[in-house]
């Protein structure tokens, strides 16, 4: 398994506020894999997403990551391991609003020395007509793009969504996820997806179902439906 | 990436242009302020320190009784010094209005005249004047002037570094160059007044000196006061009726023990002399006795009797033989010989008592005699030690001493501390708002360096980043401030009391090599700093905690408000929410306002100063005498003052001992009949910091002695560092007689022959001098003043604008809902008052205290009390005008609510 998660515990606040978020989740995603984790409202998704980014640590357990442990990593190697490994995506694009479209995807393009082919992936993502605007004059859809060129540009191993979908409209739904899953295809991206949308599990891989802090299924799809067939996005 | 991110930092200076507008306005009116107010003072510092380098000022001056013979002055020339005569004449203008004009000849050497305009004189009646007084009196070159009958023609005005402040007297408080100037004859032209009988006054025996190499003044003082001078030598009328009185009593004790003396060896030698007869009457009568005694004895052993008589055993052998005896004759002849030997032995015994006791008394005299010569010998070396023999020299005057040298530069001295001090709080200001600013970004862009953070963006890539701005802006700013200084724009402004009052010339701006690393160094180092103490401390926050930004809750936001109505309410949780910024607006109000109480203090300070000097000065006149008549003139008060030193902050003055009858009338002073308890002025208490029943210790450094008091009292006085002591008592101190004064006190103008006096000094001038002190401060007061309000608008502004953009989705928001301008302006804007209004009431008093602390650390080198009261209405009057300021900003803010769109919150997430 490229990710992999065992029995990672974690808990937020102390004494009545105390809540275990993880109760011990055990889970794997093989290389290139696309792998959704669903789960309901504070089911810990997010918090497992973020862990396994090393944005958040753990009260216990191990989460390996092309076979190196993450948990444990001091600041420093933290910062190399997600400017390594790691590509994020939000719910909301965090973008630079006084930068364009390529400078925003600039600014993740040099903290590698491999980074992807900038125009390429302005025209894989269908960004190259926008790349001299700025994040205000962009649609949602053109700015989660942006905002996914900008996590793809430094080639990622791992590119980790939250909720990528989750304040856009069905159609830029949909074609947000046709490109997640051209560059899987295109890249071998490995990627989690945490969503609440239900139609998202039959695109991928393998889906991570937690309730209340724990796995409660885990499956391989056998028949993975392609993005753009899709329903109720 | 910083390469992208540079571009960022151009559009975001783009975007908060009226942000990093107003920030670099501040840094640059704050390096302009402090380049202006330091270089002005630099300028005239570093130009009178380089005229007197030019024009050779002295190390020193003297005056003479009489002047100096040739081996005396070559004898100077041999320890290294170059000495000068500096003779002049003191002429009273005959134009009625008591103008005098000080007469050198042109000098050459020493003290060379600096020439504004014009030339040196070259015809015999050319003259050159000095700067203060021709401008006073209209005279300039080409024109003519009338000097004891003469006319001269004006070929020059001059300055001069020995009067860079044009003193009449170095004891006069100011300078008035209306009644007192300088002017310089060709040595025929002042020959010529010398020999002409116009002279009022006698020729005074001034010498300048400068050392070659080693200053040695203290050597040359000493050498300069072992020149004797015969009393009559001396061609001043004055002098010689004083010197009768006083000089004269050396000679009378010298003389009374002398005849002691005399007297004395007179008793000791007849003393002598009889002593040396002791032993021949003594021998005498012993050998009268002997004689007698070996006659009876023979005669009893010519009678059958075997008896030896000696002085111990006659009367007992004698006795005897009487007894054994039958013959009455022999009886009677043996009592007859025993009586006579008993009378012979008497008077032995009595010649031997009266022996001793001459003896005794040529002793006694040989003590006598050993005491006189020891009484002698005492009274000798009291004189050796005292010098009562007359010294030629008068005055000696080294020039850190002289109040007329580097006076220019000595004023300065107030005005670069000041403008140092301000600069400082300027830049704590500067680094507090540039603190805010970056706050304010970071948590605006909370979730986008988290979402950077996330990547894999270094903590040190984005403080590089967000640093660049405020520092590019803050060097720019400062570079444009001190640009705009240089030129100088300010500095006359600044400069113009100087030139009104001292006699220099005009100098060219300069701003010293540490002004210039000052204005480009210190705001970005300043930027720099803070930013990185608040970015780090920003920054470590982990990366989800940014992408959530997450704000600490307050303690205090759940405080029941219940019982409020709405707006209030709202308005104070608005606040407690805001309370960051609330507490910024009420620091850079704080700030705004130390800097604001310099100038402050310095307006009080003056103000003060005038006043009190006004009240407290109940005398008249003040004349200080040379050479005191001998009954104090009717109508006047005498005193005895006697100058000493006193160190505080590394400045040395002048205190007074002042001896005062207990009923003078001019100064409130309860004095006590004691050497040791006095009472101060409350100056002298206030520069200082004493209390009663502390103990001062003030010294004569002319003769390495200290005197030590304790302050029973503290009066009211604000002219001057006085010790009022009783007159009887400090003379008893001072060893001098019983009716000895050398300062008179009067209400109105005496008639004192002017050769009795050092100075006069009269109530107009000490107030005029106070006022002085004020024209010369107040351009630093409102370039202060000014200057400080820009900076709180600036900051009330900024800090106001900070607040509201925080809450740019709360207007947002409410505005959707329905609210209009003019509620939304009361929710948000008006509520700020309430914060200016409490914290005003907090910092004003608390920015007046601090100062108060900190301005004796300025004008330390300034010879006044620290009288920096203010009265309760100034409060009241800031206060006013700080609400007014609110009001201003308000009105300006107001607009920018406007900009506030609806789509803000629907953009946006919170």
């Amino acid at each position: 398994m490229y990710v992999e998660v065992s029995n990672v515990k974690k808990s937020y606040g102390e004494g009545g506020s105390h809540v275990q978020v993880l109760k011990g989740v055990t889970a794997g995603v093989e290389r290139g894999e696309m792998c959704v984790i669903q789960g309901t409202s504070g089911s810990g998704k997010s918090t497992l997403l973020n862990c396994i980014g090393g944005l958040d640590d753990v009260d216990s357990g191990s989460i390996k990551i092309g076979g190196e442990e993450i948990v444990g990593l001091k600041k420093d190697e933290l910062y190399d391991y997600r400017r390594d490994t790691i590509g994020f995506i939000f719910q909301f694009y965090n973008l630079i609003p006084n930068l364009t479209v390529r400078e925003n995807i600039e600014v993740c393009r040099y903290l590698t020395d491999s980074p992807l082919d900038m125009d390429e992936l302005l025209n894989v993502l269908g960004l190259k007509e926008h790349e001299n605007k700025f994040p205000s004059q962009l649609s949602g859809g053109q700015q989660q793009r942006t905002a996914i060129a900008r996590a793809l540009i430094k080639n990622p191993k791992l590119l980790l969504c939250d909720e990528p979908t989750g304040a856009l409209d069905s159609n830029t739904s949909r074609d947000i996820l046709i490109l997640l899953e051209k560059i899987n295809r295109k890249y071998q991206t490995t990627m989690l997806i945490v969503t609440h949308n239900n139609s998202i599990k039959d695109m991928v891989h393998r889906v991570i179902y937690l309730k209340d802090g724990e796995v409660m299924k885990t499956y391989v799809n056998d028949v993975i439906v392609p993005a753009r067939e899709l329903e109720d996005l | 990436m910083q390469r992208v991110l540079r571009k960022r930092v151009i559009r975001s200076l783009k975007k908060h242009f009226v942000r990093y507008s107003m920030l670099g306005l501040m840094i640059a009116m704050a390096i302009f302020l402090v380049v202006t107010i330091v270089g002005s003072a630099e300028t005239l510092t570093k130009g009178t320190k380089d005229l007197a380098v030019d024009t050779s000022v002295e190390d020193g001056e003297f005056e003479v009784f009489v002047p100096l013979s040739a081996n005396e002055e070559e004898h100077i020339k041999d320890m290294d010094i170059t000495l000068n005569e500096q003779f002049y004449y003191d002429y009273q203008l005959e134009d009625g209005e008591d103008v005098t004009l000080r007469l050198f000849k042109v000098r050459d050497d020493i003290n060379k005249l600096h020439y504004v305009s014009g030339e040196e004189p070259g015809d015999i009646h050319d003259v050159a004047i000095e700067k203060r007084y021709a401008a006073e009196h209209d005279v300039k070159v080409g024109d003519s002037i009338k000097i004891a009958g003469v006319n001269y023609k004006v070929t020059g005005i001059v300055v001069t570094s020995d009067y860079d402040a044009p003193l009449k007297s170095i004891a006069d408080t100011s300078c008035n160059s209306k009644y007192f100037g300088l002017a310089f004859l060709t040595d025929k032209a002042y020959e010529e007044f010398k020999n002409s009988d116009k002279a009022q006054k006698a020729e005074t025996y001034l010498y300048t000196y400068k050392f070659n190499k080693e200053v040695d003044n203290e050597g040359l003082k000493d050498y300069l006061n072992d020149i004797k001078v015969d009393a009559d030598q001396i061609d001043d009328e004055l002098f010689q009726e004083y010197w009768d009185r006083t000089g004269g009593v050396e000679d009378e004790l010298l003389d009374a023990v002398s005849e002691l003396r005399d007297a004395t060896n007179d008793v000791n030698d007849a003393l002598a002399e009889l002593s040396d007869n002791n032993d021949d009457i003594n021998d005498g009568t012993t050998k009268i006795f002997d004689s007698y005694l070996e006659q009876t004895s023979d005669a009893l052993n010519k009678s059958g009797y075997n008896v030896t008589l000696n002085e111990d055993n006659y009367g007992k052998e004698l006795d005897n033989i009487i007894n054994k005896s039958d013959s009455s004759i022999m009886v009677l002849s043996l009592k007859n010989a025993k009586k006579k030997l008993n009378g012979l032995k008497e008077y032995k015994d009595g010649i031997k008592e009266y022996t001793d006791g001459v003896k005794e008394l040529s002793d006694g005299a040989d003590e006598m005699s050993d005491g006189v010569n020891d009484l002698d010998k005492a009274v000798n070396d009291t004189l050796d030690e005292f010098d009562f023999g007359l010294s030629n020299l008068t005055s000696f005057l080294i020039q850190s001493d002289n109040p007329r040298i580097f006076a220019t530069k000595n004023d300065k001295l107030v005005d670069i501390e000041v403008g140092v001090f301000a600069g400082i709080i300027l830049f704590i200001l500067l680094a507090y708002v540039i603190s805010v600013f970056v706050v304010h970004s970071i948590e605006t862009e909370s979730s986008i360096i988290g979402t950077l953070y996330s990547m894999g963006v270094t903590k040190n890539d984005l403080l590089l980043h967000y640093i660049t701005l405020p520092v590019v802006v803050s060097f720019v700013a400062g570079l444009v401030g001190l640009l705009i200084a240089s030129t100088g724009v300010m500095a006359p402004m600044i400069a113009e009391s100087s030139y009104q009052y001292f006699s220099i010339p005009e100098f060219d701006f300069y701003v010293p090599a540490y002004l210039i690393v000052y204005s480009v160094v210190v705001p970005p180092v300043v930027a720099v700093i803070v930013n990185v103490l608040v970015i780090n401390n920003k920054l470590n926050r982990t990366p989800l905690s940014l992408i959530r930004n997450e704000v600490k809750q307050a303690k205090n936001k759940n405080i029941n408000l219940k019982n409020m109505n709405f707006i209030s309410a709202f308005r104070i949780r608005q606040m407690l929410k805001e309370i960051r910024s609330t507490l910024a607006v009420v620091f850079g109000m704080f700030l705004s306002l130390l800097i604001f109480m310099i100038g402050v203090n310095c307006f009080i300070l003056c103000n003060n100063i005038a006043k009190d000097y006004a009240d407290d000065t109940k005398f008249g006149y003040m004349y200080t005498l040379k050479y005191p008549e001998e009954e104090p003139p009717k109508d006047a008060e005498p005193a005895f003052a006697y100058s000493c030193k006193k160190a505080t902050m590394g400045y040395n003055f002048d205190v007074t001992i002042l001896g005062i009858n207990d009923d003078n009338p001019y100064f409130n002073v309860d004095t006590k009949k004691s050497k040791v308890d006095v009472v101060v002025s409350s100056a002298f208490a206030e520069k200082f910091k004493l209390k009663k029943g502390q103990e001062v210790v003030v010294s004569d450094e002319d003769k390495e002695v200290k005197y030590a008091f304790k302050i029973r009292d503290i009066t009211k006085y604000s002219s001057g560092f006085y010790i009022f002591m009783d007159i009887d008592e400090m003379r008893d101190m001072m060893g001098k007689s019983d009716d000895y004064y050398n300062v008179l006190f009067t209400d109105e103008e005496i008639n004192i022959d002017p050769g009795r006096l050092y100075s006069t000094t009269s109530r107009a001038d000490i107030v005029k001098g106070s006022e002085v002190f004020t024209s010369l401060m107040m351009p630093m007061i409102y370039t202060l003043s000014f200057a400080s309000i820009i900076i709180f608008i600036l900051v009330l502004y900024l800090m106001m604008k900070v607040m509201i953009d925080r809450s740019s989705q709360n207007i947002s928001l409410i505005k959707v809902f329905g609210y209009k301008r003019k509620e939304v302006k009361k929710l948000y804007l008006d509520g700020n008052m309430y914060i200016i209004a409490l914290g005003a009431v907090v910092v004003i008093p608390l920015a007046k205290l601090i100062m108060n602390e900190l301005f004796p650390f300025m004008v330390s080198n300034v010879a006044c009390g620290l009288n920096i009261k203010a009265p309760l209405l100034f409060f009241i009057c800031v206060y006013v005008v700080i609400l007014g300021l609110y009001f201003l900003v308000n009105a300006f803010l107001v607009r920018r609510l406007d900009k506030y769109s609806l789509a803000e919150i629907l953009k946006n997430r919170e």
